[in-house]
């Protein structure tokens, strides 16, 4: 038995390298474009699969609370539609939404096996270590309410507070045991170190960061180092969500990040920035200043190889 | 011993000034409410007819309520445009998504008319059904206090009428104010 789940990691981490390696080195062409698409086509059938073997009426003695219907409904919906994927109404769960859209796009057989494991078993082995959630939010997950679509969407409840309530940067420091509401507060919350430490350890990806929770990155042309970043790898980027819907009606506005969007274009309109990211379940264009883009940005975290 | 007495009527004073301050915000929205009853109707109407050719919401990103912003939303795509910086973007998408531009004219006057910040609709669950309700804001209590982290009115629009025990804790508590069977108000940090 051992050796076959060796063997499957190995598939799996092989698989993984492909995609990564022709998103980076091919992705020039249309012919790599195609094969790209096809090896995300070809996950997902995979990721699919699997789903076509789960009991679709017993529910998880695992998590309690889960509704076997909406959580495998929520799960075939993630695996087909990656984007739509987002953290819930009145939640801090935008860093752990940014990163499973990306690991739902590139590896939703990934996300499945895993997902899969923790409903099964309670746990899951990732790249570098198992998972065990705590019995607090194994008995949370399904039970949220007023957030939102969240409301009905199981699995991605179930698999939020089980990212939550594994990773803790300095944060959640003070707010470590979950607590009914402790998604909207300190305990969910993440730092820029955290969310990157939760790239490497869950998707296993290798990541490049410039910046910090306090002081911008130093880059003269942020504009350009943005460019040439999408060009080598995957960017997500930490960022202040105020500057991004600016507005004159605050005298005050705390200069510190507070949300995570995955950066999907850069284009130059004259003196202005037409910017395409990934932001709460949608793709969002809109045009902004050179001085904005610097003034909101953080963190850029480009996600190149394994 | 006087002037304690004198330093204990001042702090009654302040927070007398301090309670009358919280009542005065709390009728705020009442006022308004009724004040622009007709126009907020009228408002909403125009906003329904146009959301249902393509959702979006619209408000102001100034205190002046001069520039518009507008984020239409299809299933995929989210365009936030503005008339400060984007006007020709937002142009090109108004033509590109027919709206009809008599009816959105009309909008956003009668939103600068009463001095509406935001109009937006948002999706909530009731016994995993889907519903949706209206939100209008406006007027930020931060113009009278700078102090005072920002707090915003905000006014909601329900479809049919709600009896949830959650609802009725909400409106005890005092987080939500009922001004009719369908028109509720809350104070919030955000007006959109």
């Amino acid at each position: 038995m051992h050796w076959c789940k060796h063997f499957v990691h190995y598939y799996l981490i092989t698989q993984f390298v492909l995609s990564i390696a022709s998103i980076n080195c091919l992705a020039q062409d249309d012919r790599s474009v195609k094969r790209i698409d096809s090896i995300i086509k070809a996950a997902q059938g995979r990721a699919l699969a699997m789903l076509a073997n789960i009991d679709t009426v017993c529910p998880s003695p695992y998590w309690p609370n889960i509704k076997p219907s909406l959580f495998l409904a929520n799960l075939r919906k993630n695996i087909l539609y990656p984007t739509k994927i987002n953290q819930g109404k009145a939640t801090n769960f935008c860093g752990y939404a940014a990163f499973t859209h990306i690991l739902l796009k590139y590896q939703p057989d990934t996300y499945t096996r895993i997902i899969i494991s923790f409903y099964k078993t309670g746990k899951a082995d990732l790249y570098r270590r198992t998972v065990k959630p705590s019995l607090r939010v194994r008995d949370a997950a399904g039970t949220l309410k007023r957030k939102g679509e969240l409301d009905v969407l199981h699995a991605d409840q179930l698999w939020f507070l089980t990212m939550a309530d594994t990773y803790k940067g300095y944060l959640n420091i003070f707010d470590h045991k979950y607590q009914p509401g402790d998604e909207n507060t300190f305990w969910a919350a993440t730092n820029y170190g955290k969310f990157n430490r939760m790239l490497r350890e869950f998707g296993d990806y290798k990541v490049k960061k410039v910046g910090s929770d306090m002081i911008r990155p130093w880059k003269k042309d942020l504009f350009g180092y943005l460019a040439q970043q999408l060009d080598s790898g995957i960017v997500m980027m930490y960022i202040n969500s105020k500057l991004t819907h600016p507005t004159k009606h605050s005298f005050f506005r705390l200069p510190a990040p507070t949300h995570f969007v995955v950066l999907y274009n850069l284009y130059r309109e004259g003196d202005l920035i037409q910017i395409q990211y990934w932001d709460y379940g949608l793709r969002t264009e809109q045009i902004i200043t050179k001085k904005r883009l610097k003034k909101m940005t953080f963190g850029i975290s480009t996600i190149t190889k394994k | 011993m006087r002037n304690y007495c004198i330093y204990l009527l001042s702090l009654m004073l302040i927070a007398l000034i301090i309670s009358c301050s919280g009542s005065k915000k709390n009728r705020k929205s009442v006022t308004y409410y009724n004040d622009n009853k007709t126009a907020i109707l009228e408002l909403r109407n125009l906003y329904d007819s146009l959301y249902s050719q393509q959702p979006f919401s619209v408000g102001f990103t100034d205190n002046t309520y001069t520039y518009y912003v507008m984020e239409i939303t299809t299933d995929t795509v989210r365009y936030i445009y503005n008339t400060e910086k984007s006007e020709q973007q937002l142009y090109h998408a108004i033509e590109r998504f027919h709206y009809d531009t008599t009816q959105l004219r009309k909008l956003a006057t009668k939103m600068k008319e009463i001095k509406c910040l935001w109009l937006d609709k948002a999706s909530f669950y009731l016994n995993e059904i889907k519903d949706t309700v209206t939100f209008l804001s406006f007027r930020s209590v931060t113009i009278e206090n700078p102090f005072v982290e920002n707090k915003y009115y905000v006014l909601l629009f329900i479809r049919r009428p709600i009896d949830t025990p959650l609802l009725r804790s909400k409106v005890k508590k005092g987080d939500l104010v009922k001004l009719d069977e369908l028109v509720y108000f809350t104070i919030g940090n955000r007006f959109r």
